[in-house]
């Protein structure tokens, strides 16, 4: 427990500190997604809806939950470098976050029941794009346009394996978070009095995830290689978010609210299937497709005809070891690979904004039933073209992911 | 747990090294977020014909706080200097004052020069008189003068410029020394001082320390000579002025008279919800009608005038308008920001820095000058949101 603590409190402290990345394209709808905050999730292409796990705990489905044996908890905290690239320009970004926490519990191991609860993230905004201009009275002048924020979701649920050991599980998720646009206009070393004009948007409201993954259908294709065939499905929904809006203008002189009210923001849902099995035990496979319609994204009762409807599929790979008495350090460490298409909900001059991403891990056993993990994404994004922007991305995840036994009562 | 903590550490070290690693923002992405950019604008007076208007107007103030002892004229002004001093007496001087045993043997007020107004080596002359009616200093006006009683006798004599800058003139003793006894008796009232007033001749306007001088010699028979020295109780310049001779499309600030300008900008076109990041008022300066002193300061005020039909103005915001060549330049933002923004326009109030110091006249061009490069021209840089 001490040591949950210390690592918990290690992460809040130092993290927050370091700077932030920039992707012009989180301006549209709520930013970025993120898809799973673990780093083995990242490890396999970020998914993963129909893999259980005994050691680890997935935010994607609830169902996966019904697996664990050990009370768990999960840290991590990332670091995403951008090269990006526009007409002219190129430019390399770099931005660190903690990512979120996860605590997940076995209570009934007959009736995989386990709990689970956690913050994590759900969207992330990050830009800062500096632009110099010049007039006739002033000189020159900069202009600064910054987003930060997101928005994140508190969740609490449970997992039960039903009758013919399908799983279920489901959460209750509450959303909250704070999306700032900010825009500078710096007259720093000229006449003129900078002004600011800030926008803000504060959304809240609940939602829910619930997720089924179905026995071992290994069975059904009588294969002795093949076991643990499994396929899943999991459906985040999200009501409509109450979101404080504000629009504030400043100078030194003046501060003025330009507008300000509570409108909804509509998510919309997110559909995510998959199937997976093992070969010869120790690798493990998986097939994901994500889906979630941002056409149909509202804020203030408006589409944005920026976004466009998501797509996502991702294959993963994961080889972990039999552990067997007297095996080495490095006989226990867990490789996993991915890859991943998706067609982002960025809509843009025309264009859909694509990425590419590949995807590598490993999780290192510094002791029993913990974890030392490691992900990674390499991806391309986007375009020059159309006045876009391209994106190389590389993602470095790290994570931990604990495990000790508090109360499971083993069933008689 | 130490192979942890040491994969651990080198992580974070490793990604707080490639965090370090960052560019600077650039434009990169900007037309992403064309529709959320502000707006950068500018207006100015002259471009966009925006309507202005001006007008001056003398106004009557107290003449008490001057910075300057004025006496002379020149051009639309004439300053007369009305001057008090404190006798300070001891008992015993003033018990041989209330029995007759001092003489006065001569008295001279001495001026320190500070100012000059007018050609240097122009004619400079004033008589001095014994005023009869009383006055403050409170509340003295130059409407007040007219009404002021004095000795039409010259009380000066020997009106002369010693050691270059330090005018001296002597005093008729007797006056002097009825202004000891007056002093001595404590039961009659004080006396009412002196009032300098300019000769028709004169042609330059001189200016002295505010602390003048008056030097008394007096005798008490076989036993002892004396001087005492008093300094002033209270002074005041009372300028007065006709509407200065200058163009009918100009505008004037003059100190001490004391003329000031109005100036009015419409600025209904500038969007209410705009930030104003700056705002700049240029007035050219008529040098053909300009006369400055030696106290020329080089640069004026603008006032935010709350009330342009009574001439009331914000007294706690003001601007600093500063020549430059022929032209007068200042940063009026908060001025314009508070008109952009709803406060009543009423326009602004361009008055002298010391409005009692120095007779300075300046001419500016007017907001009906023919020629409009010339009229009061602003220009601003303000910022709207798309």
């Amino acid at each position: 427990m001490k040591l949950f603590l210390k690592i918990t409190l290690a992460f809040l402290v130092s993290v927050p500190v370091l700077a932030q990345s920039n992707s012009p394209y989180t301006r549209k709808g709520i930013g970025d997604l993120v898809y799973s905050f673990s780093s083995r999730r990242l490890g396999i292409g970020q998914l993963g809806a129909s893999v259980p796990d005994a050691d680890f705990i997935s935010t994607i489905n609830p169902a996966s939950w019904y697996m664990l044996k050990r009370t768990r908890a999960e840290f991590s905290m990332d670091y995403s470098g951008i090269f990006a690239s526009g007409n002219s320009l190129k430019k390399y970004y770099g931005d660190a976050n903690f990512n979120g926490v996860t605590f997940a519990f076995p209570i009934s191991s007959l009736y995989g029941i386990s709990g689970g609860f956690g913050i994590i993230p759900y969207s992330n905004v990050s830009y800062e794009v500096v632009d110099t201009f010049r007039n006739s009275i002033t000189g020159s002048y900069k202009v600064d346009s910054k987003g930060t924020g997101g928005v994140s979701k508190i969740f609490i649920g449970t997992s039960y394996l039903l009758p013919g050991n399908l799983a279920a599980g489901a959460t209750f998720d509450y959303y909250f978070g704070t999306l700032n646009y900010v825009e500078t206009v710096d007259f720093s070393g000229t006449l003129g009095l900078n002004s600011v004009y800030n926008r803000k948007y504060e959304p809240k409201g609940i939602g829910g995830t619930f997720g089924l993954i179905s026995p071992d259908l290994s069975p059904l294709i009588n294969s002795d290689a093949i076991s643990n065939l499994r396929i899943g499905a999991a459906l985040n929904i999200i009501s409509p978010l109450s979101t404080d809006t504000s629009l504030i203008s400043t100078t030194p002189l003046d501060s003025d609210t330009l507008g300000s009210g509570i409108v909804d923001l509509s998510i919309p849902f997110r559909f995510n299937a998959g199937i997976s099995f093992n070969l010869d035990t120790k690798y493990m496979f998986c097939l994901d497709y994500l889906f979630q319609p941002w056409s149909s994204y509202k804020f203030n009762g408006l589409k944005s005809i920026e976004l466009a409807d998501l797509h996502k599929i991702s294959a993963g790979f994961e080889f972990r070891p039999v552990l067997e008495p007297g095996s080495s350090f490095w006989e226990q460490i867990i490789f996993r690979a991915g890859l991943g298409f998706e067609r982002t909900q960025y809509y843009l001059n025309g264009e859909n904004i694509q990425q590419l991403s590949v995807f590598g891990g490993l999780s290192i056993p510094f002791s029993h039933e913990n974890t030392l993990d490691i992900g990674m994404q390499f991806a391309a994004r986007g375009t020059t073209k159309s006045n876009l922007v391209q994106e190389n991305m590389v993602k470095l995840n790290i994570g931990l992911s604990l495990g000790e036994i508090w109360f499971i009562r083993e069933e008689k | 747990m130490i192979r942890l903590s040491a994969i651990f550490v080198v992580l974070y070290v490793f990604i707080l090294l490639l965090n370090g690693c960052s560019d600077d923002p650039a434009s990169i992405g900007r037309d992403l977020l064309k529709d959320d950019r502000i707006n950068i604008l500018e207006k100015d007076s002259f471009t966009d014909s925006l309507n202005q208007s001006s007008s001056y107007f003398k106004r009557v103030v107290p003449l008490r706080d001057a910075n300057t002892l004025l006496i002379g004229k020149k051009a639309n002004v004439e300053s007369s200097l009305l001057l008090k001093f404190f006798l300070a007496l001891t008992d015993t001087l003033a018990n041989d004052l209330l029995n007759d045993r001092i003489n006065v043997l001569s008295a001279k007020v001495l001026l320190a020069q500070t100012y000059t107004f007018g050609d240097s080596t122009a004619p400079f002359d004033f008589s001095v008189h014994n005023i009869i009616s009383s006055w403050s200093d409170s509340s003295f006006t130059a409407d007040s003068l007219p009404l002021l009683q004095f000795d039409p006798a010259d009380a000066a004599s020997n009106i002369n410029f010693i050691s270059g800058d330090t005018l001296e003139f002597d005093l008729n003793i007797q006056n002097v020394l009825t202004w000891l006894k007056v002093r001595a008796d404590t039961n009659i009232a004080d006396d009412n001082g002196i009032f300098i007033k300019p000769s028709d001749n004169a042609q330059k306007i001189a200016g002295f320390s505010i602390i003048p001088e008056l030097i008394i010699f007096i005798e008490k028979p076989g036993v002892y000579q004396d001087s005492l020295t008093f300094g002033p109780s209270s002074e005041i310049n009372a300028v007065t002025g006709s509407v200065p001779a200058v163009s009918s499309e100009n505008i004037v600030v003059q100190n001490s008279v004391l003329f000031e300008s109005k100036l009015w900008f419409d600025l209904s076109s500038i969007p209410k919800t705009a930030l104003i990041n700056y705002a700049e008022l240029t007035l050219t300066l008529d040098t053909n009608e300009t006369i400055t002193g030696s106290a020329y300061t080089g640069y004026i005020r603008a006032f935010f005038l709350t009330d342009s039909l009574n001439n009331s103005i914000d007294s706690i915001n003001l601007a600093s308008i500063t020549r430059s060549g022929n032209l007068y330049k200042g940063d009026i933002t908060h001025y314009v920001q508070n008109w952009v923004n709803g406060t009543d326009n009423q326009g602004m109030l361009l008055t002298p820095v010391m409005t009692g110091e120095g007779v300075e006249l300046l001419s500016f061009k007017g907001s009906s000058s023919a020629d409009l490069s010339v009229r009061p021209r602003l220009k601003i840089v303000y910022t709207t949101k798309r």
